[in-house]
């Protein structure tokens, strides 16, 4: 069995646990709140409704602290599961925590005041003033449908990735403000300490590992290898790299094709931690990322001075040489997608057939042309240049087999734009490739 | 598919293992005995007749009252406790007066009082309780309307 097969596998087992696990949690959880209703939680309609509220408050509440704990940075999940795929399943599961948390709010003030014949406002006022810890809680709500809304697709085009960063951070403010009037007022809590036991539980294991794996780990790693920038070099019209020179590097374990989150300590940039992939396969003293003008963070990195010191999250993903099943590897790049591939290109096994097709609009945007040109003579790769608009280069079935004519025995890699990782999934799916044997690292899953 | 199937029997496992250590409850509807049996073997009361001093004659000390202070439970209302002290023993506990002016706060104190009363009892002279669920307001004016009682009472 190969390597590529045995990667396959741990990530398939990986995956499988994850699922149990969350679903075990769940069960556990909405178990505590059936256990402890009453005859008198079903009898009328407005009882009913509290129940139902209560269900919803706990499992939307589970699935926020599950949310929280896929991007924990955990690293025993990170290698099993794969970093994409946790950030997917983040992405698929908060919109669903929202709702719930919403239907919560909503139900249980209709559940209230109609109880207490009361008109609904009213309820809603006289349960935030009056009950323990109800202030933070809402201030909570509001926080997340902030962090909800702001991360909706067309309200995220029209921002920064830095203040949409910034407001989704306060997702954790909200996680812990909500606590208080859980553990204080949650009927399944009160005099039950095996379920207040579980509860408490969950949240110290997601908050200790997102301290240890998110602050704890970077901060050693920032001591130990004494990450600093060596060199700032500009590759084109907006894109330079940074070469970031340390101590024992190749401790750190990372592959060509994988990322860190980094945070390079200057006073306007050391609170904000961003994604960007390694561009070379790393060495014991040196480790470079290529970077495109992408948001006031990415300019930001062209002035930065030699000497500061960086903080490395990582490495995160399971886009590595490893993976590949096949002798035959076809890497496509778009733009500055290139970048992880290049560092990939370095670490196919010997004996490999590779093709590399990178996509650029326009000449000036072929970043890092030079080396791969260098390493296509070195490892025998051929690299199909593709340099123009989009319908000059279709990449349909018939086009990419006509360029590669043994597409379908290939493990294929991608990396750029969304729609270029689309259009080659579909036409490599029509081609034969299964999905086991198509990895993608679209930009987007770099951004929580 | 396979993903989905794990999550939900994963669900189903966690949900059977919980509910076969606590199972529900639906007919007692959370109402415990009045007289609660943590009362039973380690009463002082109980236990003193048996063990008088030989000689001694007198009846033991009267069992006496104390009232609470009043605390408003968040503004619903009103809660007071008085108790029965005997032997230096909380033996009885009963409300003066508990929130009643709105349905849902009759509805909660007539599922807490038994709780509190229980709690009380066992809490063994201390205004310590845990409380009630749902009854979070009543619970904190009940604990310190006992701890007023308490201290009038000389305990």
């Amino acid at each position: 069995m190969s390597a590529g097969h045995r990667t396959q596998r741990r990530l398939q087992r990986g995956g499988d646990y994850s699922a149990l696990a969350v679903g075990l949690g769940l069960g556990i959880t909405i178990a505590i709140q059936i256990s402890t209703t009453t005859s008198h939680d079903l009898k009328s309609t407005a009882s009913l409704i509290t129940s139902a509220s209560r269900l919803a408050a706990l499992s939307g509440t589970y699935f926020a602290l599950v949310g929280l704990l896929m991007v924990a940075r955990i690293p025993w999940v990170e290698g099993s599961v794969g970093h994409d795929r946790l950030v997917t399943w983040h992405r698929k599961l908060g919109p669903w925590s929202l709702y719930l948390i919403g239907l919560h709010v909503v139900l249980v003030v209709l559940g209230y005041s109609m109880n207490d014949k009361r008109f609904y406002p009213r309820e809603l006022w006289i349960l935030i003033t009056t009950y323990p810890w109800m202030l933070p809680a809402t201030a909570g709500f509001v926080l997340l449908v902030m962090a909800g809304v702001t991360s909706y697709k067309k309200a995220r085009a029209h921002m920064s990735y830095e203040s949409w960063w910034v407001i989704h951070l306060y997702t954790y403010l909200a996680v812990a403000l909500s606590f208080m009037h859980q553990i204080l007022t949650g009927v399944m809590f009160f005099g039950h300490p095996l379920n207040k036991a579980w509860w408490i539980g969950l949240y110290t294991f997601v908050g200790a590992s997102m301290v240890a794996w998110r602050i704890f780990l970077p901060l050693f790693r920032s001591i130990r290898h004494q990450l600093v920038v060596d060199r700032v070099v500009v590759e084109g019209p907006g894109v330079v790299s940074i070469h970031i020179k340390g101590r024992k590097l190749d401790k750190i374990g990372a592959q060509g094709g994988q990322f860190f989150g980094w945070r390079f300590l200057t006073r306007n940039f050391w609170y904000q931690s961003h994604p960007y992939s390694l561009s070379a396969a790393p060495h014991d003293k040196l480790m470079r990322i290529t970077v495109k003008d992408l948001g006031d963070h990415s300019r930001s990195l062209a002035n930065l001075k030699r000497g500061t010191r960086v903080l490395a999250e990582g490495p995160y993903g399971i886009f590595t040489a490893n993976r590949a099943v096949n002798k035959n590897v076809l890497l496509v790049g778009g733009g500055v997608g290139i970048t992880p591939l290049r560092a990939l290109l370095e670490e196919v096994p010997p004996g490999s057939s590779v093709d590399v097709i990178y996509r650029a609009a326009k000449v000036e945007d072929l970043v890092l042309k030079k080396e791969l040109d260098y390493l296509a003579e070195q490892t025998g790769a051929r690299i199909h240049y593709m340099v123009g608009p989009r319908d000059q280069f279709p990449l349909t079935p018939n086009h990419l087999v006509k360029i590669i004519p043994n597409v379908a025995k290939c493990d294929v890699f991608v990396c750029g734009p969304e729609a270029l990782v689309h259009r080659i999934r579909h036409s490599v799916e029509a081609l034969g490739v299964p999905s086991s044997r198509f990895h993608d690292e679209a930009f987007a899953f770099h951004s929580i | 598919m396979k993903r989905a199937l794990l999550i939900g029997g994963g669900t189903l496992a966690g949900v059977a293992a919980v509910l076969s250590y606590s199972p529900i409850n639906f007919g007692n509807s959370s109402q415990p005995p009045l007289t609660a049996p943590s009362l039973g073997s380690g009463n002082p009361v109980a236990t003193t007749p048996p063990t008088q001093l030989p000689g001694n004659t007198a009846t033991p000390t009267a069992s006496k009252t104390a009232m609470g202070s009043s605390y408003s439970a968040c503004g619903y209302g009103n809660v007071q406790v008085q108790i029965t002290v005997a032997n230096g023993v909380v033996t009885k506990v009963g409300a003066i007066s508990l929130p009643n002016a709105d349905p849902r706060s009759q509805d909660i104190n007539r599922q807490a009082k038994p709780w509190l009363v229980q709690q009380t009892l066992a809490a063994k002279n201390k205004a310590g309780i845990a409380g009630v669920g749902g009854a979070t307001c009543t619970s904190g004016a009940w604990a310190r309307s006992l701890q007023s009682a308490l201290t009038a009472a000389g305990i």
